[in-house]
């Protein structure tokens, strides 16, 4: 990976995805959902960005409106999404359905209910092949197998004809999986992929990804609420809060040196093996913020230890620390908390 | 480090399978479908079974009960009654079944463009859906007949395309509720355009109350093609059809005096509308999704 940086900081290879202050809203009937209030952030090709933050922060919308399925009331405002020179927001839907599945493959949270119960598994994923690739049935059949066999899914010659429902959760993530990946995407989006599996089975689809990640060189955008599994994967890290990236930085920095309160109190919140049971957990006080309020300041600073008068009248903008740091805070916490930083292995 | 294999290598039955066996569970349906093959069998095969031109007028023979040369009798131009109800059934199936193939056409793709694009399309099909079904549909066919000679195909058309609202409603009000599904999106995330996720994804799943809705509307063609040619709109003479046998029979020296011209037409009405709804019902128990799951 250094040398994948050291190309990225000297400008020689250029973001295979670029989102720029990005503004998705849900226009409702007597108020407007704020869901993405401003996203910026560059995706390279061949890395694994993660994006982490709590239920309504704004991840999930943020993933659909890259890919432009962000359907009424809900919309994008403004922003602009650029993946390999094209405007994905101004690009026509034809042209965007092409690119969908074929060059930035999809993968949903549930694999229970994100799979047609009414047709085969077999049909599911030479459907796509054959949408975008035009193959034959012939053909397409012989590289679904071949997929099959690509995301370990056992038997697959004599699972190619079963449905849906004779398949495990994790059999089920596999197909999609399998889906995704069956055009040879640049970017692939996991949209929490892991959040409906056990914990077992959660490891073997982190497993999955990273290895097709290297095998295919595809670029990776993981979705999660969950710190272990950006920790697993992740290349470099965005933490969201309500609607906006509060942090972007290798994962390394974010895990060891976070800069943003709130990063720094999510990690604090994660349970830990080396810590007494009787500890009670920590918890972020307060709530996150009604995401129909048009921002005043920094939308963290009532549930934020450090939180100054500037905080309510100005929002922070996402600014550099260092070069591969950058953080959307008027605090630098680093300076001036006495605790230690927590120390988290990700392995 | 594979996935646990709930059902290992073992054949597992498909949706079909298991709606076909249960389907055939069905004692009413068995018979009503054994006489339903029975009757097309025998249609289809009319210029062979039946024993003399269902036109051709015999003054010698009219007015005859019953007998070996004509088992079902003549009627007053001395026409042949066996034959007379074979072609006869023929023209009523053909009009049951072709009417219902119309009706469904239309009332699916409705409903799925209602149901999936929602917004003002929905609005104008269902507005326009209301309209037609408040139409009473026996008077308009019967203005219609008057403007236009009926036959088989207008009659065809007339019933179809004034018998698909149900249809209509039952694929629209499933389809409001699939189109939120997640592997709709899913699909779409995967590049399939609106036309693929409707009629690849969408209408397989509403097609199991679609073919009951088809069997019903065979048995409703049917009986319509009936009352329609009773009360002289329908086919016209001397072209036979079950209705317009009936329509031959008005006269109530006839009705009492010769009841071997009516009694045969009418038990093939019924028993046939009889045993299209029988099938129908067996068809509703066997697709109903519910009991698909609970039977896996």
């Amino acid at each position: 990976m250094a040398e994948h940086d050291a190309l990225v900081h000297a400008g020689v290879q250029k973001p295979l995805l670029s989102v720029v202050h990005l503004r998705t809203d849900f226009v409702l009937a007597n108020s407007v959902v704020h869901a993405v209030r401003d996203v910026t952030f560059d995706i390279y090709p061949g890395e694994a960005v993660g994006v982490v933050g709590e239920s309504g922060s704004g991840k999930s919308i943020s993933a659909l409106s890259i890919i432009g399925l962000i359907r009424p009331p809900g919309r994008i405002v403004s922003g602009s999404v650029t993946f390999q020179g094209r405007d994905l927001i101004h690009i026509s839907r034809e042209d965007l359905r092409k690119i969908r599945g074929k060059e930035i493959g999809f993968i949903f949270q549930d694999p229970m209910t994100h799979l047609n119960p009414v047709l085969t598994v077999g049909r599911q994923i030479t459907e796509t092949v054959r949408v975008h690739l035009g193959l034959t049935a012939a053909a397409a059949r012989a590289r679904a197998l071949e997929l099959m066999d690509l995301v370990e899914l056992p038997h697959a010659r004599s699972r190619f004809d079963n449905y849906p429902h004779q398949f495990s959760g994790g059999m089920r993530q596999r197909v999609l999986i399998a889906i995704a990946i069956s055009c040879n995407p640049q970017l692939l989006i996991a949209d929490e992929p892991t959040t409906a599996l056990d914990a077992t089975v959660q490891a073997q689809i982190l497993d999955l990804i990273n290895r097709l990640r290297s095998e295919l060189g595809m670029a990776v955008l993981i979705i999660t609420h969950d710190m272990g599994v950006i920790a697993g994967i992740a290349n470099r890290v965005a933490v969201m809060y309500a609607g906006r990236i509060v942090e972007l930085a290798n994962v390394d920095d974010v895990f060891l040196r976070p800069r943003h309160p709130y990063t720094s109190a999510l990690l604090e919140s994660i349970p830990r093996v080396d810590h007494p049971v009787a500890r009670a957990l920590y918890t972020i006080p307060g709530q996150p913020p009604d995401p129909t309020l048009e921002s005043v300041g920094c939308m963290y600073r009532l549930r934020c230890k450090f939180s100054l008068p500037r905080c309510e009248a100005e929002v922070p903008q996402l600014d550099m620390v260092t070069p591969k740091h950058e953080v959307a805070c008027f605090t630098d916490i680093s300076l001036d908390t006495g605790e230690p930083a927590p120390d988290l292995d990700p392995s | 480090m594979k996935d646990p294999q709930p059902t290992s290598n073992e054949r597992v039955e498909s949706p079909n399978q298991m709606a076909i066996r249960r389907f055939l569970g069905h004692r009413f349906a068995k018979i009503g479908g054994t006489f339903l093959i029975i009757l097309s069998f025998v249609v289809a095969l009319a210029p062979i079974l039946a024993p003399y031109d269902p036109i051709a007028i015999d003054i010698r023979d009219s007015m005859m009960a019953p007998n070996t040369r004509h088992f079902l009798g003549t009627d007053i131009a001395g026409r042949d009654v066996l034959s007379r109800l074979i072609y006869g059934a023929r023209v009523s199936l053909i009009v049951g079944i072709a009417a219902a193939l119309v009706s469904t056409t239309v009332g699916l793709s409705l409903g799925l463009c209602a149901g999936f694009y929602r917004g003002w399309v929905d609005s104008v099909i269902m507005r326009f859906t209301e309209i037609i079904m408040s139409f009473p549909t026996l008077i308009l066919l019967i203005v219609t007949a008057v403007l236009v000679t009926p036959g088989v195909v207008s009659i065809v058309i007339g019933i179809g395309l004034f018998s698909w609202p149900t249809t209509c409603r039952i694929v629209r009000g499933m389809v409001l509720s699939l189109r939120e599904q997640d592997f709709i999106l899913a699909g779409r995330a995967a590049g399939a355009g609106s036309f693929r996720l409707v009629w690849r994804h969408l209408m397989p799943m509403v097609l199991a109350p679609v073919i009951v809705a088809t069997t019903l509307l065979v048995a409703d063609g049917i009986l319509l093609e009936a009352m329609l040619s009773y009360l002289g709109f329908g086919i016209q003479p001397p072209q036979p059809s079950l209705g317009a046998m009936l329509h031959e029979t008005q006269d109530i020296g006839i009705l009492v005096g010769m009841p071997w011209l009516w009694i045969s037409p009418g038990l093939v009405i019924s028993a046939s509308v009889l045993a299209v709804n029988f099938v129908g019902d067996a068809l509703r128990d066997a697709l109903d999704p519910h009991q698909i799951l609970r039977g896996a």
